[in-house]
């Protein structure tokens, strides 16, 4: 029998010609990644291990991704031990806040992680790794302290779904939309603790946005990892990558899945994913009005050039309701400063919205997430149920932004036909 | 033959990491949580009484986060074992990383109540409602999943490790 694209990577990982699915194995790691969230834990289990070094500090990177901006006393204490527990481990791939941006991405971007690598990360996010290739675990700070320990984790083997996406999708249907359609069709629990492997034309005229989008969305249902072959726009992302060389495997063609599902592009519509819940509806269908405070376009999803490039064009020429704070966020400086060089953020400012540094802000509520009781917002990334009253949905940057103009859930091809018909067209390109 | 054993708490369907521990939290030692916070707003459960818990989860349990302090918390506020299904991968590791051991079974999930005293032998993963009698399978474990729970979590399986590697026995 064949294996997957994740067996073979784990496979090498663990210095073996082959492992089978439920088998325990001790794959070596290529990197491990950790951010001001976890550095706390990983510190107090190497030292009840004793351990004085890591396995080796080139491996490691540290990213103070989480807390910034931040006016807490304790959240600014710890980017500060952040900053020194990478000091007295010698890590010199440590990225203070405002430098590179959100780890995941950019450590992408900076090929310090590569196609058929295996990541040990602490930020959830860790499968979007598989945008490139790479498997990334997201795992718990006594995981990493072993990995950095070590050099490697324990893992049990994981079945693998399959995931095609097919079709041409209409012009503001993004990855994203896709990744709720599976969402919707696996649920929370559809992938767990399975690696989801993803394929198909569309995927290959995705830009690189939106595989990280559909990458981590592999969490959403469950999964140790989502993983993608590196082609298409991958391939152009990751060309001038130059640190070491990528060793990347395909799956077998007898490699067995535990399921396989196609999405065609004609079944796919702007889908609304409401935080907290299962719920997941098109936002064609809604039969009322629902009010929107709050926007957020970015993060580690929705925060690429091409995400804010779409922002802009479903933006364009009109006004942010006044009802909306509207927010961008882009992924790492390397786009924040495209943002500032290439004009968007003329036209983002122009319209009232606040541009935002590239943090993980838009996540954890210690920063500009947050709702007042009874508010709602719209997010590009994952986003948190805040136990307060508020309510938060998770949808496309094209949705998120024409609900910005309107101030309610909006269809953005309802909007873009309007706007067509009235000479504003908002086509999407690249 | 070792066993735990514990008061019953029930929890629901698809209580998130953020409902089981404010993200404020995450990150933080055991000595900085506050167990009367833990599950607060999921749950009428109050963990904040010091007793030995069993807690026995539904579906999807501790879903959207990785950081494990959500478990260190569970453990601060005297949860000795979880048993539950389709328990998110990642709640699984960490607890047994943790040493806080994680059962999975339908039945023992079906059959016992809030406040009734259940114990767990380690070594089978028999599962008893001392409250009843009844005797309950959990799913079978890997041996690799029974020495990390024998161990009490995998810092010892870690030293281990080392020591052998310096012995020269890896």
């Amino acid at each position: 029998m064949g294996m997957t694209m994740t067996q073979k990577t784990l496979a090498d990982a663990a210095g073996v010609d082959a492992v089978e699915v439920g088998e325990v194995i001790f794959p070596e790691v290529n990197a491990v990644s950790t951010t001001d969230i976890s550095v706390q834990q990983i510190d107090g289990v190497l030292k009840e291990l004793g351990s004085k070094k890591i396995f080796d500090p080139d491996r490691i990177s540290i990213s103070a991704d989480h807390f910034h901006l931040n006016n807490h006393q304790k959240e600014l204490s710890r980017i500060r031990q952040t900053r020194k527990f990478a000091q007295r481990f010698k890590v010199e791939n440590y990225t203070p806040p405002g430098r590179r941006g959100i780890s995941h991405i950019h450590n992408s971007e900076s090929g310090h992680v590569i196609p058929g690598d295996v990541v040990v990360s602490g930020d959830s996010h860790a499968s979007a790794y598989g945008a490139i290739g790479a498997v990334g675990l997201a795992v718990g700070g006594t995981d990493l302290a072993m990995a950095m320990t070590l050099g490697k984790l324990w893992l049990q083997v994981p079945e693998s779904i399959r995931v095609t996406f097919t079709g041409e999708p209409d012009q503001v249907i993004t990855g994203k939309d896709f990744a709720l359609r599976m969402q919707r069709e696996l649920g929370p629990t559809g992938a767990l603790g399975k690696a989801i492997e993803f394929d198909g034309n569309s995927l290959e005229a995705f830009p690189i946005g939106d595989r990280f989008i559909i990458a981590d969305s592999a969490f959403e249902c469950g999964a140790l990892t989502g993983l993608m072959i590196p082609h298409g726009k991958a391939l152009e992302y990751l060309a001038d990558q130059t640190q070491r060389e990528a060793q990347y495997y395909l799956p077998d063609d007898d490699a067995e899945f535990a399921d396989t599902i196609e999405i065609d592009a004609e079944n796919v519509e702007p889908l609304i994913r409401e935080v907290g819940t299962n719920s997941i509806f098109g936002v064609s269908g809604l039969t009322k009005t629902v009010p929107i405070d709050q926007v957020i376009i970015g993060g580690c999803a929705g925060g690429q050039i091409e995400d804010l490039y779409l922002a802009a064009k479903v933006l364009k020429y009109r006004e942010i309701h006044e009802d909306v704070r509207l927010m961008i966020v882009p992924g790492s400086v390397q786009v924040y400063r495209r943002l500032i060089n290439e004009g968007l953020a003329s036209i983002f400012t122009e319209l009232g919205a606040s541009i935002h540094p590239p943090t993980c802000g838009p996540c954890p509520e210690s920063t500009i997430a947050s709702l007042a009781p009874g508010e709602r917002g719209v997010v590009t990334s994952r986003g948190r149920s805040y136990q307060n009253g508020s309510q938060v949905y998770s949808a496309s940057v094209a949705v998120a932004a024409a609900t910005a103009v309107t101030g309610e859930l909006t269809d953005p091809r309802e909007l873009i036909a309007e706007s067509e018909s009235s000479g504003n067209g908002a086509p999407r390109e690249y | 033959m070792e066993k735990i054993s514990g008061v019953v708490a029930i929890v629901g369907e698809n209580v998130s990491a953020t409902s089981i521990l404010s993200p404020e939290y995450y990150g933080e030692s055991a000595e900085a949580i506050d167990p009367s916070v833990v599950l607060a707003t999921a749950s009428e459960i109050d963990l904040s009484e010091n007793k030995e818990i069993i807690l026995i989860v539904g579906q999807n349990f501790g879903y959207g986060s990785v950081n494990e302090s959500v478990l260190v918390a569970l453990q601060k506020a005297g949860v000795q074992a979880i048993i539950g299904t389709d328990i998110p991968h990642y709640v699984y590791r960490n607890g047994l990383n943790l040493g806080l051991p994680v059962f999975v079974s339908d039945a023992a999930a079906d059959n016992c109540s809030d406040g009734e005293t259940v114990s767990i032998d380690m070594e089978s993963g028999v599962i008893t409602n001392e409250s009843t009698g009844r005797e309950f399978p959990s799913e079978a474990r890997l041996d690799f999943i029974k020495r990390l729970m024998a161990m009490g979590g995998v810092t010892s399986f870690i030293q281990t490790l080392r020591e052998q590697e310096t012995e020269g026995n890896v």
